[in-house]
């Protein structure tokens, strides 16, 4: 509840024209869009591109925004028909290769062997993912990366909670042989 | 024994979460345990958790997080910038299309509509104007005396049509008084004729019995 107020505050004020109050939200939710974006495209550069995106909708949008829902629930809204639009215009299947966009640019993790653990089980977790059709990615992603209800899935991504549902089951399907074959290699 | 799978489907998430009560919950491991479609749908998402706890999340590089803010100002300026332009563009079309001229005279600046006006000219147009409405008015004055002078003859028409209605009435009454009269008079007189003539028959009846009776003793 705090938060919601503190993110309310922050929209008001960037309304108003507050850079700073508008750097606060985006410092707030870019992780986990960066994270959700990278999932999706399986490229840092691409997630960079789509996170981008993501915001610049965020920012025009914001007048719109009548804070009937978490400020996250409707950011992910959008987040979900840009990443769809952006799936379909590519035409393509993520490269799930995480680049190196930033030689500055650290990852969590320590140490080097850490670091080489880190990013190989994410590429193993983006290469499953780009298994599944570009709609039963996203609302895996929704669902279980970003532990959103089915009715706020159908809401972000426009559908009916059963229908989510179904795609949703559908992926879980396909992911269960993809990983049964990982794990006897 | 058939599977219609709604139970992991239904209670999947409370499962894994372990909030489902423990009867479906037992019912729920049941299913798991006989059911291959159950089963395949449960370990997709114990795997699908497992990945959500395996991920790294990853810092975004820094980037420029106001740039489309600026951006936005900027195109408000340009925006602000072409409203202005086209108010001024719209101001001058009007100017030219009422030929609108400011003019500087000795009294001070004057500002004309039209074309070239002179103070001259528009004081002849002004009274051309004056005249126009006066002769107007002079008009109008007439047709209200004219409709007025109608009215009033009317007026008297309808007044001594009613004097005469009301004349004839009383004479119709008055004729009537004196006819009434009259006939009383009549009937009066021919009562008293017959009274008199009554009289008289009877009074020459008596003379013949009298004359009968002498003529009678005289015999």
């Amino acid at each position: 509840m705090l938060f919601k107020e503190e993110d309310s505050q922050l929209i008001s004020k960037a309304l108003d024209g507050s850079e700073r109050a508008w750097v606060k939200l985006v410092r707030r939710y870019e992780k986990r869009v960066f994270n959700y974006c990278l999932r999706l495209t399986g490229s840092a550069n691409d997630a960079m591109d789509l996170m981008q995106e993501v915001f610049l909708a965020v920012y025009r949008n914001l007048p719109s925004f009548q804070g009937n829902s978490q400020l996250l629930t409707w950011i992910f809204r959008i987040a979900a028909n840009k990443s769809t639009d952006w799936l379909r215009s590519k035409h393509r299947v993520p490269t799930h290769e995480a680049d190196p966009i930033d030689v500055n640019h650290k990852v969590d993790s320590k140490t080097p062997q850490l670091e080489l653990q880190t990013e190989q089980s994410n590429n193993e977790i983006m290469r499953c993912l780009s298994e599944l059709p570009d709609n039963q990615r996203i609302i895996v992603e929704l669902k279980f990366f970003q532990h959103f209800t089915f009715d706020e899935i159908a809401m972000q991504t426009g559908i009916s909670p059963n229908t989510v549902k179904t795609r949703l089951y559908a992926a879980l399907k396909k992911l269960k042989g993809h990983l049964e074959v990982k794990h006897v290699m | 024994m058939s599977c219609d799978h709604s139970l992991v489907e239904r209670y999947l998430f409370e499962y894994l979460e372990s909030t489902l009560e423990p009867s479906l919950a037992r019912a729920f491991e049941q299913s798991i345990d006989r059911c291959e479609h159950c089963r395949d749908l449960y370990h997709g998402a114990v795997n699908m958790q497992q990945m959500d706890k395996t991920w790294h999340e990853q810092t975004p590089p820094n980037w420029h997080r106001t740039a489309f803010v600026a951006r936005s100002r900027q195109s408000k300026h340009v925006n602000w910038m072409n409203r202005l332009s086209l108010a001024t563009s719209t101001l001058a079309i009007m100017l030219v299309l009422f030929r609108v001229e400011f003019i500087s005279n000795d009294s001070g600046f004057s500002v004309s509509f039209g074309g070239k006006g002179s103070q001259s000219e528009i004081a002849s147009i002004v009274e051309q104007k004056v005249s126009q409405l006066a002769e107007q008015q002079a008009e109008y004055i007439d047709t209200r005396f004219e409709n007025q002078k109608l009215d009033r003859v009317s007026e008297n028409q309808e007044m001594v049509k009613a004097l005469l209605a009301h004349n004839r009435s009383e004479r119709r009454q008055d004729m009537n008084v004196l006819m009434a009269s009259w006939l009383q008079q009549r009937d009066s007189d021919q009562q008293k004729f017959n009274k008199r003539l009554d009289y008289v028959v009877d009074n020459q009846i008596e003379n013949n019995q009298y004359l009968n009776q002498v003529l009678k003793t005289s015999h």
